[in-house]
């Protein structure tokens, strides 16, 4: 069963995130923060990785590094309010594979998740 | 919400907030969804300024007006200036938003801005830092509340933004918050222009006798989006 990982200090982003997930069977686990994305992943990785930008503690350029530190193949797209064209370049250029825009659209969601986990 | 209602304290188009009105859902999606909108305040500010900005994650509280003046010096404290440009809004909620930035940051902007828009700096200085102020704190403010309206499927009108200048000997608008009664919707978040060290606060405060309608829609929202 592909395994699905959903970080954002917000429970309701995670909530909105989890409800836009496309019908399947996947095993869903949520962080709320950047160490516990990357505790959770090294206890078990998962498929896919959506990781928000703006958090406390390590934000998700951070939690990005350390996850590609620990796994180079990790994949990893971000769902952010950090619509800044820097922002986007950056996380990019730290090897996520796109960025979605919040607030999410399932379209978007769907194509991530048919395009990186299957 | 029926059990509030039901207290009947106050008649009119508003009641009175009670603190336990504000649940951890409703604050928790007011907190993403001023994120959102200041998201997409920080990318215009970004564009319009050449630079990358850092955004922190929102802060959202119910506070007696009157210790808004308190709550403000503890937010600046050190500061001896402030710059102030505060915008009034109207619509089906209504309140005031103040970006706030330290004293000598309309010269940090008024450069930003001018190596684009060609001000010339030997010009009335003092007019320009105060346009590139207004100017900036019209760009932040109507993309975080015109998002966050989007966001309750609703329209907002802006009056236009205006100026303060707050120094430790003259506390103008810290004398009119303190001036106001009852409750009032608190929201502040802030940013970081690295390459210039600059920092601005953007507070939100929403009246009280908008507040059952925002929480209404606020509900919705939660509704629409996990229900
Ligand atoms: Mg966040």
């Amino acid at each position: 069963m592909p395994s699905i990982l959903i970080v954002d200090d917000s429970r309701i982003s995670r909530q909105i995130i989890r409800k836009l997930l496309p019908a399947g069977d996947f095993e869903v686990r949520e962080a709320s923060s950047g160490q516990e994305c990357l505790q959770l992943h090294l206890q078990s990785p998962a498929d896919l990785i959506f990781l928000d930008l703006t958090m406390p503690g390590w934000d998700g350029f951070e939690t990005l590094s350390q996850l590609k530190a620990k796994d180079t193949n990790v994949k990893v797209v971000i769902v952010t309010a950090d619509i800044q064209t820097g922002s986007q370049s950056k996380a990019l250029g730290l090897g996520a594979l796109e960025v979605i825009c919040k607030p999410p659209k399932a379209e978007a969601i769907k194509r991530a998740v048919d395009a990186y986990c299957s | 919400m029926q059990a509030a209602q039901g207290r009947g304290h106050q008649a009119g188009r508003g009641r009175l907030l009670f603190m336990s009105d504000l649940t951890q859902d409703r604050r928790e999606a007011l907190q993403e969804m001023i994120n959102i909108g200041f998201g997409r305040s920080i990318a215009s500010l970004a564009e319009l300024l050449h630079v990358h900005i850092i955004l922190s994650v929102p802060d959202v509280q119910v506070v007696q007006a009157r210790q808004l003046a308190d709550l403000f010096l503890d937010t600046f404290a050190g500061q001896d200036e402030l710059c102030l440009v505060q915008q009034t809004f109207q619509g089906q909620f209504f309140g005031e938003a103040v970006l706030v930035m330290p004293g000598g940051a309309g010269r940090h902007l008024m450069i930003m801005l001018g190596e684009e828009a060609g001000f010339q700096p030997d010009l009335d200085m003092g007019k320009l830092e105060m346009e590139a102020l207004l100017e900036i704190g019209n760009v932040v403010i109507g993309a975080c509340l015109g998002q966050f309206a989007d966001l309750l499927q609703t329209t907002l009108s802006f009056n236009p933004p205006t100026l303060t200048v707050e120094t430790s000997s003259s506390h103008q608008y810290l004398g009119e918050m303190s001036a106001q009664t009852g409750e009032a919707l608190l929201i502040k978040t802030n940013f970081l222009v690295q390459q210039r060290e600059l920092t601005g606060y953007l507070l939100v405060f929403l009246h009280q006798k908008c507040l059952q309608w925002l929480f209404q829609e606020v509900d919705s929202f939660l509704e629409r989006t996990l229900g």
